[in-house]
């Protein structure tokens, strides 16, 4: 059965402040193309038809059309549908299922593929589809094993003063070759020690902890366990909190008998008192008859229980929540690219003027639609979004241009993101930079690790 | 290294492979049945320990072995002195050393220190550990870890993998370790008791240092480890290292000072077995029996071969063992020399030692009787253990995990309850004195027989594994431990009240919705009382709850089970209507925890408490009472007492009493009848 894929664009960025102040999360360019485009594509490349892309009420307000002409102007086939959670400012993930199952945009029956739009990956969704639906599972989540350790934001200055703050890590307990799921915490929520049930030990006896793996916060959730989000409403972040409880059901003794075929579906919470757990919501997926007998015949520790599995993925794969992972996956997206089946964004446009032979261009930058080039220019590892130009003698490493932007001759640009409408006059030399929307960088200036940006002196003044 | 030795032999230095073997365990956790023999003469499968150990060590290629005798070193040495490996053309040099001053493992490496006897890595081994593993190799792998990976590496310890509940580790101390999961480095080491539940938990920093740990509650300890040269040392500069767990456990914690590491390893295919319980003994000797630790196999070890006769079933026969007619070798059976068995008995994974005497119609069944048992006829023994020269008398049976220790004698047709413990020698007072202990009422008159009593081990914190004797399993016992554990899957488990936090919930409220639980599931797919009362009891342990609590718990939890699933409140005639059933049901139960007048006392006002808040139950408390009255569950005297004592009643209990008013009157008529005193209590 085709699952339900729920984008989560509603989130603030708060990670990347400097970027999303400007504009919104999912409309930053990554490789030139929209940041929700990728999960889109990725969704698409499933073949899934529709995809319900939830956003805050100002960006639904403000940039409706934008969004809803992402498949239009760049290839995708893929229907959209936007939605808006009303109400509070940066809407916890569960919370904004829950609206949209009140809404009714769910249908309780219907498998949920909930995934951020934050998410850039070249991982391929069939597998983790068929391998949800033939182990019955109730939640399967996609993780990402390191891979280069060039393109993780790790080894990537994010622009702006120092700001060291720890990445966040996650515990990941794995259990057997099916990569049975039995712990996801932050590595945040513990203090000096970790807990653990010592049923978990007794059911997985040889159980792997990693702490390697990138969560890439994409679950496959049975359908029941949308009921189990709506019931349970003090529950507001689904990675946080929902996924974990989802985890620990698989070792809780199930509450109902588990229900024969002809029996209704047990009514959620028999009793208020009553201890209600994720696996009381679990019900039977339609034509589960049907491909039962292709599954792997269920455990009987499993029969009224969830289970919970992990994918693990080798391909690129970034979150695009912090500014060195946005960076991060610009630099290397094209190689992303190249793994996508189908059609391919193209890296250099046709409608882009390139003086041919006087350029030197390196394979993995990207120029887009009417942006225009001139001689002498050097530009390495960077992305030039549309309708760009560049003076003569430019130097471009690792930067990330936005549309619009104008870049005069001599400039020497690295590890710099221009954002829409700004412009760097002749010989400015900026590394490690910001520059948003509409400013100027004037000639002959010289920066390092600067934000400049009109809301930077708003930014200090919080 | 440096070669202490000398220089004659530094040249070949490197190529010794060298083993420490060590005769003691340092603990009694096989007491009684082996409370006077030395472990190392300990027969399995009628051939001592001490002879599989070193036949493994010989044949895996060992050059050099150093024997520690501690305890009993007379008869030990007296034994190995009439075997072969003493002999000059014995291709390992075997070293004893008498060591009687040594308590622990410890003490016996800082002798080895200070004798300076190791030049290489060796294999320590302890005498209670029956495998087959091909043990150069990994040593070779060891050795070559120290020189090209990692310098710091003291010792490998070998596991077999073996999962929760098997029978090899199910009794004793579980193994948790958590390791690198690249190189197998140890970063974590605990031992859990055979039972434990709830939760563990694991230092953050273990998983922070390496991308990836492995945890695992697979193992079980093979009594097998790999030493590099300068563990005796290390032993040496901590003298608080008593055993092999406390060096694990510091060199884990001071990982960082000492640059020291432990690594684990897993035997593969091979078989090893670690004999630290009574109940692993009886599983090694089956597992022998079965051929599994092949070579190591009955005829393989018997002094002289060609004596042993192996038929079909795995049925091991002295030349000189007698078997009347009629009687059934079932399988797995092996009888020692001058054994005679009687006619038409029935024999099932059975080790009958020398020299023993079985009668007629004698049946076993997972028994090991060592050298010079007599049994008479008809004598029913099921897994169990008999030491040396145990009589029973004509008629004995004995059920499922009773041990008895040598010179026992069960006189007429006694029936021996389970997990019966006795020593034939009056267990010593340590004070001196006092009052010679009566024997054991079980042996019957003429018989000789004590109550074993485990010692308390006052250093419970160094040895936390210790396990009673009492741990032999009996397969119903185990049958119910598979359904407790089940049962405890989510015990302590967070309630998803959502404000509610896990620490709020006490203990006593998990305990009493997991006996509910129990009760309600049990009333329904109409278990056993025998196996709920199990269950309760494992949750007691489990919640560390008072007997007065449990009993008053008991109570409230059995009067919740009629509405138990529904919301709305019944009304007085339907609740009795329902309850009757599940009282009648429970009443074994019953009987089983209200048995003082305290805890008839307790049963009484958890009746109380608990129509106080329910009017249905309150209304027919009455009959309630009545029956459990009749049912001999509360004496007339208790219930009339609870009744007298009203000082300081809420005005509901008040209530709740007026309601058996007209019960207590006609008691007090009936007692008066049959006393013709007490009545001064207030009956108005």
């Amino acid at each position: 059965m085709e699952p339900k894929a729920v984008i989560l664009a509603a989130g603030k960025g708060s990670r990347m402040v400097d970027l999303t102040c400007q504009l919104p999360k999912c409309l930053l360019p990554v490789g030139g193309l929209p940041l929700l485009w990728y999960p889109l594509r990725l969704v698409q490349d499933a073949g899934i038809q529709s995809a319900l892309v939830v956003v805050s009420e100002a960006v639904l307000r403000d940039h409706k059309n934008d969004i809803a002409q992402i498949p239009a102007k760049h290839g995708l086939l893929i229907n959209v549908e936007l939605c808006a959670v009303p109400g509070r400012e940066d809407p916890g993930t569960a919370d904004s299922l829950r609206h949209l199952r009140s809404a009714d945009h769910l249908r309780p029956t219907q498998p949920l593929l909930v995934l951020s739009c934050d998410l850039v990956t070249g991982c391929a969704l069939r597998e983790l589809l068929s391998a949800h639906l033939l182990r019955g599972a109730a939640l399967t989540a996609l993780f990402a094993a390191p891979g280069d350790p060039t393109v993780s934001p790790a080894a990537v200055i994010a622009p702006g003063p120092k700001s060291r703050h720890k990445p966040e890590r996650d515990l990941v307990g794995l259990a057997g070759p099916e990569q049975r799921l039995c712990l996801l915490a932050s590595e945040a929520d513990f203090e000096e020690e970790v807990e653990l049930r010592l049923a978990v030990l007794r059911r997985h006896p040889k159980l792997l902890v990693r702490r390697d793996l990138l969560d890439a916060h994409l679950y496959l959730l049975a359908p029941g366990l949308l009921d189990f989000v709506d019931k349970s409403p003090q529950l507001s972040s689904l990675k946080g909190e929902v996924v974990p409880q989802v985890i620990r059901a698989q070792y809780r003794r199930p509450r109902v008998q588990p229900c024969d075929d002809t029996a209704p579906a047990p009514a959620p919470a028999p009793a208020p008192a009553a201890v209600h757990s994720a696996n009381t919501y679990l019900r039977q997926p339609r034509f589960a008859s049907l491909t039962a007998r292709f599954a792997a015949p269920v455990e009987a520790e499993d029969v009224g229980r969830t289970s919970c599995f992990a994918v693990t993925t080798h391909a690129l794969t970034w979150r695009v929540n912090t500014t060195a992972a946005y960076l991060a996956a610009n630099r290397a997206v094209t190689r992303l690219w190249e793994t996508l089946p189908g059609e391919r964004p193209p890296r250099l446009h046709p409608q882009a003027n390139i003086p041919s032979g006087k350029v030197q261009l390196s394979d993995d930058s990207v120029v887009g639609e009417g942006s225009s080039l001139s001689e002498r220019s050097h530009i390495q590892r960077s992305v030039v979004g549309r309708h760009c130009s560049l003076g003569p003698r430019v130097r471009l490493v690792d930067c990330v241009l936005m549309d619009h932007v104008t870049v005069h001759e001599d400039c020497v640009l690295s590890n710099c993101i221009l954002m829409n409408s700004s412009t760097a006059e002749a010989g400015a030399q900026l590394s490690d930079c910001l520059v948003g929307v509409n400013q100027v960088v004037e000639a002959g200036v010289k920066k390092n690790r600067e934000v400049v940006s009109q809301q930077s002196g708003h930014m200090e003044v919080y | 290294m440096s070669s202490k030795k000398g220089l004659t032999n530094s040249l070949k230095a490197e190529d010794v492979v060298q083993a420490v073997l060590l005769t003691d365990n340092f603990s009694d956790v096989l007491a009684p049945y082996c409370l006077d023999t030395p472990l190392s003469l300990l027969p399995l499968v009628n051939v001592p320990l001490v002879d599989y150990a070193l036949e493994y060590l010989e044949s895996s290629g060992i050059h050099e072995c150093f024997i520690y005798l501690c305890k009993h070193t007379d008869a030990v040495k007296k034994h190995l002195s009439g075997t072969r490996w003493l002999s000059e053309d014995s291709p390992m040099v075997i070293h004893v050393q008498t060591a009687e001053d040594c308590l622990s493992l410890g003490d016996v490496m800082r002798d080895l220190d200070a004798k300076a006897l190791i030049q290489s890595d060796f294999l320590l081994m302890s005498v209670d550990c029956i495998t087959n593993v091909d043990i150069v190799p990994i040593m070779k792998e060891h050795s070559a870890r120290r020189k090209n990976d990692d310098r710091g590496s003291v010792m490998t310890l070998l596991y077999r993998e073996a999962t929760p509940g098997h029978p090899v580790r199910r009794h004793s101390a579980q193994v948790l370790l958590a390791a690198d999961a690249e190189t197998g480095r140890m970063v974590f080491h605990q031992r859990l008791p055979a039972a434990a539940r709830g939760r563990v938990t694991f230092p953050l920093h273990i998983f922070q240092e390496q991308s990836a740990v492995e945890l695992h509650y697979d193992l079980a300890d093979t009594g097998l480890s790999i030493c590099s040269p300068s563990v005796p040392q290390l032993f040496a500069d901590n003298f608080d290292f008593q055993t092999r767990d406390h060096f694990v456990r510091g060199i884990i914690v001071n990982e960082e000072v000492m640059g020291n590491t432990v690594y684990h390893r897993r035997v593969g295919t091979h078989y090893a077995a670690h004999i630290d319980s009574q109940a692993t003994l009886l599983t090694v000797t089956q597992d022998v029996t079965d051929r599994w630790v092949h070579p190591v196999v009955p005829e393989n070890r018997c002094p002289h071969r060609a004596d042993l006769r192996c038929s079909q079933r795995n049925v091991y026969r002295h030349r000189t063992a007698k078997v009347g007619s009629g009687t059934r070798l079932e399988g797995c059976v092996a009888l020692g020399a001058g054994a005679s068995v009687g006619s038409n008995c029935r024999l099932l994974r059975a080790v009958v030692g020398p020299g023993c005497q079985l009668g007629d119609n004698v049946t076993l069944e997972d028994a090991v009787l060592d050298a010079g048992c007599v049994l008479g006829d008809r004598c029913e023994v099921r897994r169990s253990l008999l030491g040396p020269g145990v009589q029973l008398a004509a008629g004995a049976r004995l059920h499922p995990g009773c041990v008895l220790g040598a010179g026992v004698r069960v006189e007429g047709a006694a029936e021996l309850p389970q997990g019966t413990l006795l020593v034939g020698r009056p267990p010593e007072d340590e004070f001196g004195g006092g009052s010679a202990p009566e024997p054991s009422r079980l042996v019957g008159a003429g018989g000789r027989g004590f109550t074993f009593l485990p010692e308390e081990d006052e250093e419970d914190t160094l040895s936390p594994l210790r396990l009673g004797p009492a741990e032999l399993p009996t397969a119903e016992l185990s049958d119910s431990g598979e359904s407790s554990e089940e049962e405890t899957e989510d015990e302590s488990e967070e309630r998803l009240d959502g404000a509610e936090s896990p620490e709020v919930v006490d203990d006593t409220k998990l305990f009493y919705s997991e006996v509910l639980d129990s009760l309600v599931r049990g009333f329904q797919e109409k278990i056993s009382p025998e196996n709920l009362i199990l269950e309760v009891n494992s949750s007691k342990f489990a919640y560390n709850v008072t007997v007065q609590e449990l009993n008053s718990l008991v109570v409230k939890a059995i009067l919740s089970v009629p509405e138990h699933g529904s919301d709305e409140r019944l009304a007085a005639p339907a609740f009795l209507a329902r309850l009757q059933p599940v009282l009648t049901t429970f009443m074994p139960l019953l009987t089983n925890y209200i048995k003082s007048e305290e805890s008839e006392l307790s049963c009484l006002r958890a009746l109380e408490e608990f129509s106080c808040d329910h009017s249905a139950m309150s209304a027919c408390l009455a009959k309630v009472l009545m029956l459990l009255y009749q049912r001999d569950i509360l004496s007339e005297t208790t219930i009339l007492s609870w009744h007298a004592d009203s000082e300081g009643l809420s005005p509901e209990a008040v209530r709740v009493r007026q309601q058996v008013q007209k019960l207590v009157d006609w008691l007090q008529e009936a007692e008066e009848e049959s006393e013709d005193e007490e009545s001064e209590e207030d009956s108005s």
